[in-house]
């Protein structure tokens, strides 16, 4: 068995990436708002069906 | 002057897009769906034609679109055919993030509406693209700083 400590250059680009999918993952979900808040009573109901 | 209809399967995924001309074919273009699923079936149209019963209906006859949904319907898929003023839509419709059961619904609804409602609903979606697109520049430039 082998243990190794994780090397700080790594340990800093997953921060990276884990930040930068929470941005992203919060902009679909702020961007799915919006466009639902745009649309047309009618084209709600359309959505629903 | 050139028609453009849409295939859905039965769970409102799009598999491809028919151009035609006075109903004959100007271009089939599928989607990564559609290529697998149908890739072999409408190539095999380029040289063999639609089958429609025991006949075949050519690529260049104009009995070729009411062939294609003669097929889909036996297929069970859908053939949504888009009045030229519902293209502009669809295509803003595309980029935005509906589902796509949202999107065949959508679709579905606007092309029974009159002019004056699709131009209305064009007007909104076009809107809404835009609010979508403003929403995604501040994203790139948290990514940026981030």
């Amino acid at each position: 068995m082998r243990f190794e400590q994780p090397h700080p250059t790594t340990e800093k680009h997953e921060s990276h990436e884990k930040k930068r999918e929470e941005i992203l993952r919060a902009s679909d979900e702020r961007e799915r708002k919006l466009l639902l808040s745009k649309l047309l009573p009618e084209m709600k109901d359309a959505l629903k069906k | 002057m050139e028609t453009v209809s849409l295939l859905f399967d039965a769970n409102d995924r799009l598999l491809g897009e028919v151009s035609t001309d006075v109903g004959a074919l100007r271009r089939f273009v599928l989607t990564q769906e559609g290529e697998s699923r149908l890739g072999d079936d409408v190539a095999a149209w380029q040289t063999q034609g639609v089958p429609l019963g025991r006949a075949r209906v050519l690529v260049r006859d104009a009995g070729f679109l009411p062939a294609v949904e003669s097929w889909s319907r036996y297929m069970g898929f859908e053939l949504l055919t888009l009045p030229s003023d519902a293209l502009d839509a669809w295509q803003i419709m595309t980029i935005l993030p509906f589902l796509e059961r949202e999107r065949h619904s959508l679709l579905a609804a606007l092309i029974t509406r009159d002019v004056k409602e699709r131009k209305r609903w064009r007007a909104c979606l076009k809107d809404a693209s835009e609010a979508v697109r403003d929403e995604r520049a501040k994203t790139i430039v948290k990514l940026k700083k981030g």
